[in-house]
């Protein structure tokens, strides 16, 4: 009895206030290992895959990388031209200028068992410098943020999980949206969009870095269904995120300015 | 070592096993049918040594299990004090039922694990109410024979010495 009480206090004490933060972060370290030894297998098989191949398949993947390289570096080269002539632009517009962003290569060690919970474990913690809010990508587009680091592996929140929504912008003509999780693995629907709004099937959404939550520019979803209901004032918008969220095995730690000083900056409004 | 403490040996190692497979990566669908393997193992503790493994020490397990899968602490930890209480309350006459018997109170145990679960998710977190989780209900049922008869194989071996 007593201790049913001791549970359901615990419970309160946990989801409304942030007094067992450090608890759970250990809780987290000392589950690192549990979550390694369980990717274990998955491990084998990738080093495998690695090591295990033949010289022919070997050489024809370094052809497709060494053709891919070429295709990225010609992109590149445009890239260049682009954004000297973008910081140009932005020189003459008074505008702060666009900050390069460091990452961090992290491996996908744990799945949230829980299946009403759409978190990751990754084996990169606070020695390595992640901290809590961070924003996660993979090499397709924006993965989520970080909720609890240990100092040797860290908690990813999925932006599709039914607690997590992303500031976006459309593509095609800047108009902003807020994308809400959905606890579906490849849904994201966006919420209070007026009936008027132009937004259509196949738009890219890039993450608008309102909110100082994500960094702006990446993308995150691609809408695949805009229905409009008469007797409702907003529109029924689905996406589909562009990250490969439950295949992916390596991630990216986004580390920029902007982000990390957004604690000090969400203080003191007006100062700037 | 002295049977007791191979005993302690033997239920820390059954439980560590089945963290491992309460964490260990399924693919997305397949999560709702993963059965509470920690549960499993510890209504067949509570069961056969409710002297050594009791309310207290499931309200532990319960609230490790939580800090490890990241869910609200508490959660498991209230709803294995419960499994726990049952277990024991029920345990003499536990022991006489067949094992295809105990599996079925085993089921209506884990549903509850899983409904408290549930609704302790829906009340804080919002949400949808998932039927499909009761399907690991009637998996872990499913299953109870063979963890009776992975454990009694090295237990067996311990128990009959006394």
């Amino acid at each position: 009895m007593l201790l049913a009480v001791l549970a359901l206090a615990l419970i309160i004490l946990d989801a409304k206030t942030d007094l067992l933060k450090p608890l759970r972060e250990q809780f987290t370290g000392l589950s690192a290992p549990l979550y390694w030894v369980t990717s274990l297998p998955e491990r084998i098989g990738e080093w495998g895959d690695d090591n295990l191949t033949s010289r022919e398949d070997l050489l024809a993947e370094n052809a497709a990388l060494r053709s891919e390289n070429y295709v990225l570096k010609q992109k590149l080269q445009k890239m260049a031209a682009l954004t000297a002539e973008n910081a140009h632009l932005n020189e003459l517009l008074n505008s702060s200028e666009i900050v390069d962003e460091d990452v961090l290569i992290a491996k996908l060690i744990g799945v949230s068992p829980d299946p009403r919970r759409h978190e990751i474990v990754l084996d990169k913690g606070s020695n390595e410098g992640v901290f809590v809010g961070q924003a996660v990508l993979d090499a397709d587009g924006l993965v989520g943020l970080v909720i609890e680091t240990s100092p040797i592996s860290s908690r990813v929140l999925l932006i599709v999980d039914s607690q997590n929504a992303v500031p976006v912008q459309v593509l095609r003509n800047n108009v902003r949206a807020i994308a809400e999780g959905t606890g579906i693995i490849d849904r994201l629907h966006l919420r209070h969009v007026v009936a008027t709004t132009d937004i259509v099937e196949g738009d890219m959404l890039v993450s608008s870095g309102l909110g100082r939550r994500y960094p702006a520019g990446y993308p995150v979803a691609k809408v695949y269904a805009v229905e409009a209901n008469p007797g409702q004032a907003f529109l029924t918008i689905k996406a589909r995120p562009l990250a490969q969220l439950n295949r992916s095995r390596h991630f990216l730690l986004v580390f920029s300015d902007d982000i990390t000083e957004s604690g000090n900056e969400a203080g003191e409004p007006g100062n700037e | 070592m002295n049977n007791n403490q191979a005993r302690l040996v033997l239920i820390l190692i059954s439980l560590l096993l089945a963290f491992m497979l309460a964490v260990s990566p399924l693919p997305d669908q397949w999560r709702w049918l993963r059965p509470n393997f920690v549960a499993l193992v510890l209504i067949y503790w509570v069961l056969r040594e409710p002297e050594v493994v009791g309310i207290t020490l499931a309200w532990l397990v319960g609230l490790i299990l939580d800090g490890v899968t990241g869910v609200y602490l508490g959660q498991h930890a209230l709803s294995f004090a419960i499994i726990a209480y049952v277990v024991i309350v029920l345990h003499k006459r536990l022991r006489m039922f067949s094992v295809a018997q105990q599996a079925m109170l085993v089921f209506i145990l884990l549903g509850l694990d899983q409904m408290i679960n549930g609704w302790i998710d829906l009340v804080l977190r919002g949400g949808r109410e998932e039927l499909l989780l009761l399907m690991s209900a009637v998996i872990g049922g499913a299953l109870w024979p063979v963890v009776v008869a992975l454990i009694n194989r090295f237990h067996g071996r311990l128990s009959s010495s006394y």
